[in-house]
């Protein structure tokens, strides 16, 4: 009895496939899973800003601008 | 709200009581200037017919004294109430001041602050200043801003900055309509503004603050929120998103705060009903924004997480005891001593005590941390001396990362990173990040990578000293440096003190080689395989 009941409960913790426990499962793995990929954007736009910045002198070889825009980009993180 | 009175009032040592049948909003005035503002029944719990608000927790250490304390109706002035209350021991009138004498209030966000309500036309001079050249370098960039929150509601409702907020609030609404877009923007306004010399710290990919210096040397803070339109909904960052027309906002109108003309949303109305509901007409100085939570995940996700912890660390560095210098790390003086390193980097350096003891060693160092309160204090005394920098670094934000693991790459080599007692408060995403800072400081050279965590807080006191909270498992943090490409040279554990329940630290010495990050040739039983 204890053991079916110990089932049971595991199943329905699980979520029973058509029960609501199983929709409010994968409705929080959802909403998991959007956060995720809204995360995406603040990387995309840091990844973006630092790249159109730097990379062009960077392809140049051009050091002395270079250096000169790490140091003018590190200025505004005082 | 005319009509409402308290009754039962009583002002204790513990707390206010108070009755009334409908919610109210009281004005709680120390020999009758504000100190602080709450809601009695939102804030209070209900206790034998009567409502009881305590006293907030940063009031609590100037509560010794006596003081004529009296509830105002926050609406109407109505006294409504007036005790002579004694706290603890003291005899003398209680001050609710900072050190240098300057009035203090609990601001809306619970917080002991400065507010303008002791403030002098001379003295809120410098923050209208502020605010103009901050709205013309803002229109320069390329955006439209107005004056948003709390302080468009000063300027509509009251014609000056209200007088229980203690900053300003600027917004704009963005051309563009996606999130990554937005950013890139406001990273745009704040490369901007730097370039005019306003410093700025960045609260998100959305929101930064700008520092503004005031007449007596405070430091006051401008909030520049970005807003975008999508699908017919403005989304305000920090709280708002609504469905809104762009009519609303632009273009926009004038408002005045002492007289002076600044824009404010073309239909006030309904843009300070937007953030305060349809009472924004009434003074509330307990106002709280009730954000759905919908709209701060969303926030959350495009645009936060880059000052996990921020706030604890600005908390924890304005006490002066935690800014008083300890001495040089036993971590510092093995590294000297195993010597063959150009520059010495402290990545997460905190109060700068190693960085100023290697320099003194005639070495070059770099501090590094993401609190520059920390280590102003060294960074002053050293200013002149060649062989140190300090360098704000927040590993959460990956434009610093890059551009200040870049700039240290090229510092003189060999180089040695150290990283003492930082992974412990870290995120997992801030680790794998600090160890990508590593290897791009690391990189073109042989030298190390030290680091040194607890694995066990123990009771003697280092922990706390160190302002370490919690503990990393030793495995968890091998395990991340060989995920990051780390090869580990040595590691061993050792209690720091003769304490029966000493704290235990685990010291790594690793490097990252050369050869992880280049190409590896293709050997011909590869060639051709997906």
């Amino acid at each position: 009895m204890k053991a079916t009941v110990k089932k049971a409960k595991t199943l329905w913790d699980r979520g029973i496939p058509g029960t609501d426990s199983e929709l409010r499962r994968r409705v929080a793995a959802l909403e998991r899973e959007v956060q995720e990929c809204r995360a995406l954007n603040v990387r995309l736009a840091e990844l973006t800003d630092i790249v159109t910045e730097l990379l062009l002198p960077v392809e140049a070889r051009d050091e002395e601008t270079l250096r000169r825009l790490l140091d003018k980009y590190r200025a505004e993180f005082f | 709200m005319r009509f409402l009175r308290l009754s039962h009032a009583s002002v204790g040592t513990d707390g206010v009581r108070a009755f009334s049948p409908r919610e109210v909003v009281v004005d709680v005035t120390f020999d009758d200037r504000r100190v602080w503002s709450f809601w009695l029944h939102r804030d209070g719990s209900f206790e034998r017919g009567r409502w009881f608000v305590p006293w907030p927790a940063p009031l609590l250490k100037y509560l010794d004294g006596v003081a004529s304390i009296a509830l105002v109706d926050s609406d109407t002035h109505d006294v409504l109430h007036r005790d002579t209350v004694r706290f603890g021991a003291g005899a003398s009138r209680i001050s609710v001041t900072a050190p240098g004498g300057e009035p203090l209030s609990i601001d809306k966000s619970g917080k002991l602050v400065r507010t303008f309500e002791t403030r002098s036309d001379e003295q809120i001079a410098p923050l209208l200043n502020a605010i103009e050249e901050v709205l013309k370098a803002l229109e320069a960039a390329g955006v439209d801003p107005f004056l948003a929150y709390g302080t468009a509601l000063g300027a509509v409702r009251e014609g000056q900055v209200l007088g229980h907020d203690s900053d300003a609030d600027l917004g704009y609404v963005s051309t563009h309509d996606h999130p990554v877009d937005v950013m890139r923007e406001s990273f745009r306004l704040q490369r901007r503004l730097t370039e005019l010399g306003f410093p700025v710290t960045r609260y998100s990919g959305g929101a930064f603050k700008v520092h503004v210096r005031e007449t007596d040397g405070h430091d006051r803070g401008l909030d520049v929120f970005a807003g975008f339109m999508r699908e017919g909904v403005l989304y305000l960052m920090g709280e708002v998103a609504t469905p809104f027309r762009r009519e609303w906002i632009y273009p926009t109108t004038t408002a005045y705060l002492s007289g002076r003309p600044f824009p404010v949303a073309a239909d006030p109305d309904r843009f300070l009903t937007l953030a305060y509901g349809a009472g924004w007409r009434s003074p509330d100085p307990a106002f709280r924004f009730s954000t759905p939570a919908s709209t701060i995940r969303r926030f959350d996700g495009w645009f936060r997480g880059m000052r996990v912890g921020r706030a604890h660390w600005d908390r924890y560095y304005s006490k002066p005891h935690r800014r008083r210098l300890r001495e040089p790390s036993s971590l510092a003086r093995e590294v000297i001593d195993g010597g063959g390193f150009a520059t010495y980097v402290d990545l997460g350096c905190g109060r700068g005590e190693d960085v100023r003891f290697v320099a003194s060693q005639g070495r070059r160092a770099v501090g590094l941390d993401a609190v520059p309160r920390g280590y102003a204090d060294v960074a002053r005394e050293t200013a002149e001396d060649p062989l140190v920098e300090f360098q704000q670094l927040n590993v959460l934000e990956t434009r610093q990362l890059l551009a200040v693991s870049a700039w240290a790459a090229r510092l003189p080599g060999p180089r040695v990173v150290v990283v003492r007692h930082l992974v412990e408060s870290l995120t997992a995403r801030g680790r794998q990040q600090t160890w990508r800072a590593a290897r791009m400081m690391l990189a073109g050279t042989d030298g190390r990578l030290h680091v040194e965590f607890l694995v066990r807080r123990g009771k003697d006191g280092y922990a706390k000293d160190a302002g370490v909270r919690k503990r990393r498992r030793r495995r968890e943090v091998l395990g991340e440096l060989a995920a990051a490409g780390a090869t580990i040279e040595s590691e061993h554990l050792y209690d720091v003190s003769d304490h029966p329940r000493a704290a235990r630290v685990c010291r790594v010495v690793a490097r990252f080689d050369r050869t992880v990050d280049q190409p590896v040739d293709k050997s011909p039983e590869q060639e051709g395989r997906p």
